[in-house]
């Protein structure tokens, strides 16, 4: 739980574990590294800042499982996979669990170091947009979840139980306090955050 | 009295007897060559007849000659039975109740002539003193031969048909190796038993006066057949060493194909090592960047370096050991690091696919009599299958293991937690070309089982009482530790 940005590593190789770890370190990035999923979802909580660079191929859970987990424990730490030898069909698998890029061991460190400074900056703007939401009151939630499933004031009204000027004025809070100029905005925002 | 004469004899007894023994020997390496104990059989009589003849040609009493008449007889009778059952087991051709009639006949002879009053198929009254070679022989002045005399030269008749009709059926094989063997043999002994048979008919039927001189016809055919019998050898010996190198060269493209089948899993256990040493060279490049340098950490960083190089170093060994074509070549080999050295080729793709691996091979047991690469293969061969043979499975196991299973023996199992091996394909798995694999090509297990059995040992597949199949292989204890 450190206020900074940490990327950590993950592989059954430790010495990989450990040059990756050099390397990044040296560009001015924070790591640790893992050894093994299990290692890594002992430590993290919902407050983890920063991303997870992990190995595809691991003994016991391997990184697809190891995706998986994080994302049924809701968190929301961007993943960047590493591979010996990339095949299609895991990487798909990877893409799809929405990992921010999959690259072999091997790749051009540019790569790599933008992918890792990818995830960072997409664990950023998660983080700030799920702020942005954080502040809105639990009836304000009620109200934004109709609106960005397209219904009218009146009905978001009538389904509520509130005035529709009530309704408006919920909006309008909402609007200002995420930031957002139009409907279509919040909508894609709000799905961004995982509200809806 | 050293004569021209018992010279002659002597040497022709002396060279069948010779021949008989080396014969016997071959035969008794290998008690399948039949030809071999026939030919034997046939050599020894020789050597009797040969015996038997010159104390027929230095007798001094018809009763002295009529004796080892006697006994020409029973040498006679092998010497049939040697050739009969030559040419039977020798051409694969020649028919059985020709060839059992012409023993039969033969016996009654022999039985009549051993057990019944002097000469009874021929009566010899008196001897002549003839000359051979410029030395005075003896051989049947007055004789008459006597009604069982005509089974004799019917059987000697006999004999000549079954070997000619033997013959023009090898030819009828129209196969060049079978035709030669036809003319050369098959002529050689049809030539010999007409000129062995119609040479004593003549004697005996009172037609000319000589002695009776089947020994030296009988050495010549000795010579045919020997020869033709070490042609055998030597063709044998040359198809063996033929049979080696294709089983060798099959071990090799299965071990090229296992290997294959690995090469994914390979790929990424040689990019680790390269991706570490990778990292830390750019690191390390960072780092000297630095105004100060972090010593230790470079030092660190090169440390690393090198124990990742020999770490792919020791990859690309294991691979381009088993990629290596070699013969058969036998060593002591302690089990234990070889199963480690296996494993970590697998290791990777068992861990790709979720598979334990389990291996108990304790190190005190004594070492195998190996080929160290061909053992690896068959090693490998049977975890990589049972590897493939679990993974759709809910229990992904492999298990090895070693123990000794009795003085002399080790017996090596890989078992895995599949669906097993239908009951029909248990011993189908281990023919060529038998697979049931999308990719495989059907050679590992028939190639791995030629491997075990050229090293002396067994390898076998049985299911097990739970889930799955083990195969099982035994391999001889090195004789020092035995």
């Amino acid at each position: 739980m450190s206020a900074e940005p940490l990327v950590r590593v993950v592989d059954d190789d430790g010495s990989f574990a450990r040059s990756l770890a050099r390397l990044l370190g040296a560009r001015g990035f924070l790591v640790r590294t893992f050894s093994s999923g299990a290692e890594l979802l002992a430590e993290l909580s919902g407050e983890a800042r920063g991303c997870v660079v992990m190995d595809l191929k691991m003994p016991g859970m391997n990184g697809l499982d190891l995706q998986s987990e994080l994302a049924h424990r809701g968190l929301r730490l961007p993943v960047v996979f590493l591979t010996g030898a990339a095949d299609i069909p895991s990487s798909v698998r990877a893409m799809r669990g929405g990992a921010v890029d999959f690259l072999e061991k091997r790749a051009p460190s540019e790569h790599l170091i933008a992918a890792v400074e990818r995830a960072l900056a997409c664990e950023r703007d998660q983080r700030n947009l799920r702020e942005r939401f954080a502040r809105l009151t639990e009836r304000e939630l009620e109200v934004l979840r109709h609106v960005v499933r397209g219904r009218m004031n009146k009905q978001i009204a009538a389904d509520l139980g509130i005035h529709e000027r009530t309704v408006k004025l919920h909006r309008t809070a909402v609007t200002a306090k995420v930031g957002v100029r139009s409907v279509a905005e919040l909508t894609t925002l709000a799905r961004d955050a995982g509200i809806v | 009295m050293d004569s021209t004469l018992f010279i002659l004899w002597t040497m022709v007894g002396t060279a069948s007897l010779t021949l008989a023994l080396v014969h016997g020997a071959v035969w008794l390496l290998d008690r399948r060559s039949l030809a071999h104990l026939a030919f034997c059989i046939l050599a020894f009589s020789v050597a009797a007849i040969a015996r038997i003849e010159y104390a027929m040609m230095r007798a001094a009493t018809p009763e002295e000659y009529a004796q080892w008449l006697r006994w020409i007889h029973v040498a006679l009778f092998f010497a049939t039975l040697g050739l009969v059952m030559f040419v039977r087991v020798y051409f694969g051709t020649g028919r059985a109740w020709l060839g059992s009639s012409v023993i039969g006949l033969r016996a009654v002879v022999t039985v009549s002539n051993v057990l019944g009053p002097a000469g009874a198929s021929w009566l010899v009254t008196g001897l002549e003193q003839l000359h051979l070679l410029g030395e005075p022989v003896s051989a049947s002045g007055l004789g008459s031969a006597r009604p069982l005399q005509w089974l004799a030269t019917t059987t000697a008749i006999l004999l000549a048909v079954y070997v000619l009709d033997a013959s023009i059926a090898l030819w009828r094989e129209s196969e060049r190796e079978a035709r030669r063997k036809a003319v050369l043999v098959g002529g050689g002994i049809v030539g010999f038993v007409l000129a062995a048979t119609i040479q004593p008919q003549l004697v005996i039927w009172g037609l000319v006066k000589m002695p009776i001189m089947l020994s030296p016809a009988f050495l010549v055919m000795l010579g045919v057949m020997t020869y033709e019998l070490s042609r055998d050898i030597v063709r044998a010996a040359t198809i063996q060493k033929e049979a080696h190198r294709l089983r060798d060269e099959l071990a090799h493209i299965a071990r090229v194909s296992t290997l294959s089948e690995l090469s994914g899993s390979l790929a990424h256990e040689l990019n680790q090592p390269l991706g570490a040493i990778l990292r830390n060279a750019e690191a390390a490049e960072l780092l000297l960047e630095r105004p100060a340098p972090d010593l230790a950490e470079l030092r660190a960083i090169v440390a690393d370096i090198r124990a990742d190089d020999q770490r792919a170093g020791a990859i690309i060994d294991r691979m381009r050991a088993l990629l290596k074509r070699n013969s058969l070549e036998l060593h002591q080999v302690p089990l234990q690091p070889l199963a480690q050295e296996v494993l970590a080729l697998v290791r990777a793709d068992a861990a790709a696919r979720r598979v334990t691996l389990d291996c108990a091979v304790p190190e005190s047991l004594p070492p195998v009599v190996a080929d160290r690469v061909q053992l690896s293969q068959v090693l490998l061969n049977l975890i990589v299958n049972g590897i493939d043979a679990v993974s759709e499975s809910s229990k992904r196991r492999v298990a090895i293991e070693a123990r000794r299973a009795d003085e002399r023996t080790v017996e090596i199992a890989v078992a895995d937690s599949g669906h097993g091996i239908a009951p029909d394909m248990l011993a189908k798995v281990f023919e060529p070309f038998v697979t049931t694999k999308a990719k495989g090509m059907g050679i590992g297990l028939a190639v791995s089982r030629t491997i075990i059995e050229a090293h002396g040992g067994r390898l076998w597949a049985q299911n097990n009482a739970q889930a799955g199949a083990t195969f099982r292989f035994t391999l001889p204890v090195a004789a020092a530790s035995a």
